[in-house]
C-alpha cells in the first residue's frame, strides 16, 4: 500500500512545440505504491507529460524529482536507470518474434565461457525461464516461445508489461493499456495492474476509460489544456466531477450536455 | 458500455501454435528447420524444377557424365549468389537493400587481380586489401542510408554506377587476369568427390552460410538484426542501436560481394567489367524466394540457400531445353516476378 512520500514529483514542468504549450507548469506528484491515474481530453498534455517522465521529451522548463532527487533524462534509457519503465500505447513489440525474445529485446542475456562472451551468443534457455517468470507475475497464460502476431491482445500487453517488469523498475507507466482491448481482456489487465500494486509497484496509469480509472486507482490526476486542473483521491470523486475537471471547470453542472455525449463515446474511443 | 472496438478475442484464454509456416527464428535443430518451415517449400520448389530435367531431357538426366557436369556447374553457378545473399538476407531481414553488389563483385575481382598484378601483393594481403574496399563500401552505403537518411534504393543504384564505372576504369583492357598461382586454387580450384568435380566456390559457400546463420540464429547481434527489421522503433525503444545493425549488415553485403568477386576470378582466371551485372536482381529473388521477408523481420540463410539453387536452375533447364538467352533473361525475370508476388500475398 501507497505511503504518503512522493516517489515521483514534478515541478512546474512545462513543454513547448514552437508556440504551442504542450503542457504548462504542471506540479505532479506519485506516492510508492500507488496507482496514480492521469486523465485527460485529447491533446490535454498526457502523452507530453508522461513522454517527459520516460525520457522521450526534454521539458523546456521545470524540474522533475525521483525519490526527492532532481533528475534529467536524456533518453529512455535513463530514465530506466532511475526505476521508470513504461508500456507504450503501440506496445513496442516485435511482432515476428517470439515472446521470449521481446521479453528480452535489447538486453538477452548471454552464455558464459570465452566463446559465448566474445561472440555474445543468447542464453535461451534462460530467456525462456526467466520471461516464463515475468509472464506468470502478470498471470495471463502466454507460452514464451510462441510467436507474438498469434497472441490476442490481452497476451500482447502481458507481453509488454513482462518486459517492462524484466529490468525489475520502481514505476510503471502504462499509457492506454486497456483501450484496444475486449472487455475481458481489459480486465485481466486491469486485474494485473491490482495486483502488481499489491507487489509493491507504483503506477501511473494513462486512460480515456474513467470508469476503468475510478476502478483501479487510487488517485487521479486531471489534465486539460496542459495544465493540472485537480488531483482527487478515487474514494471522494465521482465520474461527473471527472469529467467537469477535464472540461477545465470547477462547476460540474456547467457541463451536463457534453457529460451526455461523452459517455456514448466513451466505449468506442481508443 | 463497451470496453473496446476489438471483437471479443480470447484474452487469458488458450495460447496459440507458434506459426509453423513462419521462417523466423525459433530453437528448432537445422534439420527440424528445414523440414518443418517455409524452407519445405523452396525445397519442393526445387526438386520440382530439377525432375522437369528428367521429364524434358531424359537422354541427359539418365546419363552420369552429363548429369553429373550439370549438377557441378548449378552449383559453382549458384556459389557467387549464396556468398552475396548471405549479406543481402541479414540486409532485408534488418530492413535495408543493397542493389550495388552486382557491381562491388566486379570491383571485388578485378581489384583483387590489379593487387596481385601490378602492386605485387601476396594473396592474403590482396585478399585483405579486396576486403577492406568492401568495408569502405559498405559503410558508405550505411552511413548515408542511416545517418542522412537517404533511402537504400537511391543510395545503392548509386552506389551499383559509381562501382561500375570503376570496374571499367579498371580494365582498360576489357579484362583483367590473375596472375598463376598456386594460392588461388584455395578460392576457385576443384575437388573431385565421387566423379563429381566440385569447385571450392561452392565449398566457401556452404560454410559461410554455416557460420553465419548460427551468428544470426545464436548472436545478440542476430536477435537485433531480426528486431531493426520486425519493428525498428520498438527496437530502439529498448535500446537497440538500429544504425549500428544496419551499417554492420551494408559492411557485410559489400563484403561478402567483394569476397565473391575474389572467389569468382579465382575460378574463372579472368573478369570483365561488366561481370555481375544483374546480379542484384537475382540474389534479391533468392532470398526472398527463401521465404525472408522483403518488409523485414523474418528470413534465414537455410532458405535463402535453397532460393538460390532455385534461381540457378532455370537457366539450366532453359538452356538444356534449347530455348535462347532472350527467352531465359524474359523467363527468369517471369519467375522471379511471380515468386515474389506469390510470397506477398500468401503472407497476406
Amino acid at each position: 500500500m501507497s505511503t504518503q512520500d512522493p516517489i515521483l514529483r514534478t515541478e512546474q514542468l512545462s513543454k513547448r512545440f514552437g508556440n504551442i504549450h504542450a503542457v504548462q507548469d504542471v506540479d505532479f506528484s506519485v506516492r510508492e505504491g500507488e496507482v496514480m491515474a492521469l486523465v485527460g481530453d485529447n491533446g490535454a498534455g498526457k502523452s507530453t507529460l508522461i513522454k517527459m517522465l520516460c525520457g522521450v521529451h526534454k521539458p523546456s522548463n521545470g524540474d522533475i524529482y525521483i525519490r526527492g532527487e532532481k533528475v534529467s533524462f536524456g533518453d529512455y534509457n535513463d530514465a530506466r536507470q532511475y526505476g521508470i519503465e513504461t508500456v507504450y500505447q503501440d506496445l513496442a513489440l516485435a511482432p515476428s518474434q517470439s515472446v521470449a525474445a521481446n521479453v528480452f529485446l535489447g538486453h538477452e542475456p548471454t552464455r558464459g565461457g570465452t566463446i559465448g562472451r566474445w561472440l555474445r551468443l543468447v542464453d535461451e534457455d534462460r530467456m525462456v525461464a526467466e520471461s516464463k517468470e515475468n509472464l506468470d507475475r502478470v498471470k495471463i497464460p502466454v507460452d514464451p516461445e510462441a510467436i507474438v502476431s498469434n497472441l490476442s491482445g490481452g497476451q500482447q500487453q502481458a507481453v509488454a508489461i513482462a518486459r517492462a517488469l524484466q529490468s525489475d523498475p520502481d514505476i510503471l507507466i502504462m499509457d492506454e493499456p486497456t483501450s484496444a482491448l475486449s472487455i475481458e481482456g481489459a480486465r485481466n489487465v486491469l486485474r494485473v495492474i491490482d495486483d502488481l500494486r499489491n507487489q509493491g509497484l507504483t503506477i501511473i496509469l494513462i486512460s480515456h476509460n474513467i470508469r476503468h480509472v475510478l476502478g483501479i486507482a487510487d488517485r487521479v490526476s486531471v489534465l486539460a489544456q496542459g495544465k493540472l486542473m485537480g488531483v482527487r483521491d478515487t474514494d471522494d470523486v465521482t465520474r461527473n466531477e471527472v469529467i467537469a475537471l477535464m472540461m477545465g471547470a470547477e462547476d460540474e453542472s456547467e457541463f451536463e450536455e457534453f457529460e451526455l455525449s461523452q459517455s456514448s463515446d466513451e466505449g468506442t474511443t481508443a | 458500455m463497451s470496453d473496446g472496438t476489438e471483437p471479443a478475442a480470447s484474452d487469458g484464454g488458450a495460447v496459440d501454435s507458434p506459426d509453423t509456416a513462419s521462417v523466423s527464428r525459433t530453437n528448432d535443430s537445422i534439420f527440424e528447420n528445414l523440414f518443418r518451415r517455409r524452407e519445405a517449400g523452396v525445397l519442393f520448389g526445387f526438386l520440382v524444377l530439377f525432375s522437369l530435367i528428367a521429364l524434358s531431357r531424359p537422354d541427359i538426366f539418365f546419363d552420369w557424365d552429363s548429369m553429373s557436369g550439370i549438377t557441378a556447374r548449378l552449383l559453382r553457378q549458384t556459389a557467387p549468389y549464396v556468398i552475396i545473399g548471405i549479406g543481402m538476407t541479414y540486409l532485408i531481414i534488418g530492413g535495408e537493400f543493397d542493389l550495388s553488389v552486382g557491381s562491388m563483385y566486379a570491383v571485388g575481382g578485378i581489384s583483387f587481380a590489379m593487387f596481385l598484378n601490378d602492386y605485387r601483393l601476396t594473396v592474403p594481403v590482396a585478399v585483405i586489401a579486396v576486403l577492406l574496399i568492401g568495408v569502405i563500401v559498405g559503410v558508405t552505403n550505411g552511413v548515408i542510408v542511416t545517418k542522412i537518411g537517404v533511402p537504400s534504393l537511391i543510395v545503392t543504384i548509386g552506389m551499383l554506377s559509381v562501382l561500375r564505372g570503376l570496374a571499367y576504369y579498371l580494365t582498360p583492357g576489357g579484362s583483367r587476369q590473375t596472375p598463376d598461382l598456386e594460392l588461388l586454387g584455395i578460392f576457385g580450384g576443384r575437388t573431385v568427390v565421387g566423379g563429381l568435380a566440385l569447385s571450392h566456390q561452392m565449398f566457401w559457400a556452404i560454410g559461410l552460410v554455416i557460420v553465419f546463420g548460427f551468428l544470426l540464429q545464436k548472436t545478440r547481434f542476430g536477435y537485433h538484426v531480426y528486431a531493426t527489421g520486425d519493428d525498428q522503433e520498438a527496437a530502439e525503444m529498448t535500446g537497440i542501436d538500429t544504425d549500428r545493425v544496419k551499417i554492420l549488415n551494408f559492411v557485410l553485403t559489400a563484403t561478402l560481394a567483394a569476397f565473391a568477386g575474389i572467389v569468382g576470378i579465382s575460378y574463372f582466371g579472368s573478369m570483365f567489367g561488366s561481370a555481375g551485372s544483374g546480379f542484384e536482381l537475382l540474389i534479391i529473388a533468392a532470398v526472398v524466394i527463401g521465404g525472408t521477408n522483403l518488409f523485414g523481420g523474418e528470413g534465414s540463410l537455410s532458405g535463402m540457400f535453397l532460393g538460390s539453387l532455385v534461381i540457378g536452375i532455370i537457366p539450366v533447364l532453359l538452356v538444356l531445353n534449347g530455348l535462347s538467352v532472350e527467352i531465359q533473361e524474359f523467363l527468369t525475370g517471369v519467375v522471379i516476378i511471380v515468386a515474389v508476388v506469390l510470397d506477398i500475398l500468401i503472407r497476406r
